[in-house]
């Protein structure tokens, strides 16, 4: 076990321990000051930001009557700092301002945007500063999501109480969680498929650049859901429930139902911040959709390959949506087993869509992944 | 889990089961840590 995850343990028991010692009133600024002093250690600078960025959000925009340019300017810094800090990332990797600051930015950035556009569109109220700041700064979900929601995390802090039976899940939760990324995901597909996929490589390189794919899908995959139950975990300790952010993503049916099972809570906010205002708009769903997963691919980095990455996903939900109008003309009632074939299709034609996407973003430039397709499509022995 | 092997043995049984299965996912953990984590950097938490 390394240090880090000897370090993120001791900080999950500590913390555990210091909030349910300690009486319930201080509770929501214990898991501040907590989250304040792991962002103290570990990235002093990006401490700075964020509790300046959110100091200034709250002060301008927490009084009842609102006031656009606040809530605009907000907005426009937070995105420009965003983009600054993604764009800088990109060009300078190596500067220590760009590897140090972003600890936790990026689903910071979209916490507080998506407090403020519900302000601003009246679904919230001013927030109280205690359930404000231990939203913002809520440990469990601040340096890989899920994004929970202010609305939840309120909700959690008035009910919250302590339960062994959601003590026992938490444990349950981050041991399931630290077994995905380390048995499934770190050894089973990384070293060993791994090691599989590059003695196959001379052999036949496109089958080793198609399970490639796979090995990268998969690992993703692992890391990430199991990043996500520790994350679930971990509040749950605390006597948070934040919503799942993966059900079973490799079983989607269809590009649509994919994006309704990956990284839940991401797509949940491009749809209702996205997609719902550039549809009412402009009464085009299919430019909601492209809108959506261009946000979607350049949140992740600002780069041809994550924005092709988006066209990509878009594109292909674009489509599906017009195969379901389009289908809607026919009377068309298959027997049982043309249903099982059909499903067995669609799934299989959804996984590959999926994999191929994954060319584009396992490379870390476009040239790389352009080599990748034209091994995979032209590479056969 | 719990529920599944609950369906099949009595509470005691499954107790012990489940805290097999919890010292044996712990030990494999331990075990395969130093197992790089690829490309991604939610392993090194």
């Amino acid at each position: 076990m390394n240090q880090a995850t000897s370090m993120f343990l001791i900080w999950i028991a500590l913390s555990t321990v210091i909030v349910w010692s300690l009486p319930r009133l201080w509770q929501p600024w214990i898991v501040t000051m907590i989250t304040v002093g792991f962002l103290g250690w570990f990235s002093p600078v990006s401490l700075a930001l964020l509790l300046g960025l959110g100091v200034a959000c709250f002060v301008t925009t927490g009084k009842q009557t609102q006031n656009r340019w606040a809530f605009a300017a907000n907005v426009a810094v937070l995105i420009l700092a965003l983009v600054w800090f993604r764009v800088g990332s990109s060009l300078q990797p190596d500067d220590p301002i760009f590897t140090l600051v972003p600890l936790g930015f990026s689903y910071y950035a979209l916490r507080l945007l998506h407090y403020l556009f519900d302000r601003w569109n009246g679904i919230l109220s001013p927030a109280e500063p205690r359930a404000f700041f231990s939203y913002l700064f809520f440990l469990p979900t601040l340096l890989a999501g899920p994004i929970n929601r202010f609305q939840e995390h309120d909700r959690n802090l008035r009910r919250r109480r302590w339960d062994t039976q959601n003590l026992s899940h938490g444990l349950e939760r981050i041991l399931y969680g630290y077994a995905k990324i380390v048995i499934l995901g770190n050894y089973l597909v990384t070293l060993k498929l791994q090691h599989l996929i590059q003695e196959l490589g001379d052999a036949s390189p496109a089958t080793a650049a198609y399970l490639d794919c796979c090995r990268y899908g998969l690992n993703l995959y692992f890391q990430f859901a199991g990043y996500s139950d520790i994350a679930i975990g971990f509040a749950l300790l605390l006597g948070f429930r934040i919503a799942e952010n993966f059900d079973f993503p490799f079983l989607a049916q269809n590009i649509n139902d994919f994006w309704r099972r990956w990284h839940i809570s991401l797509s949940a906010w491009c749809r209702d911040y996205v997609y719902i205002p550039v549809v009412s708009w402009t009464r085009n769903p299919r430019l909601g959709v492209l809108l959506s997963m261009l946000v979607l691919g350049l949140w992740h980095e600002l780069s041809w390959r994550y924005l092709l990455w988006g066209v990509y996903h878009g594109a292909g939900i674009a489509v599906w949506q017009h195969w379901q109008t389009w289908k809607e003309r026919f009377t068309f009632a298959p027997g049982r087993a043309a249903r099982l074939w059909m499903a067995t299709l669609s799934w299989a034609a959804t996984m590959h869509f999926v994999l191929f996407s994954f060319a584009l973003t396992k490379e870390p430039d476009l040239s790389s992944a352009l080599q990748v397709y034209e091994t995979l499509f032209f590479g056969w022995r | 889990m719990y529920a599944f092997l609950r369906s099949f043995v009595p509470p005691a049984a499954a107790n012990a089961l489940m805290i097999v299965w919890y010292v044996l996912l712990i030990m494999l953990i331990v075990a395969l840590s130093p197992a790089p984590p690829g490309e991604f950097r939610y392993g090194n938490i």
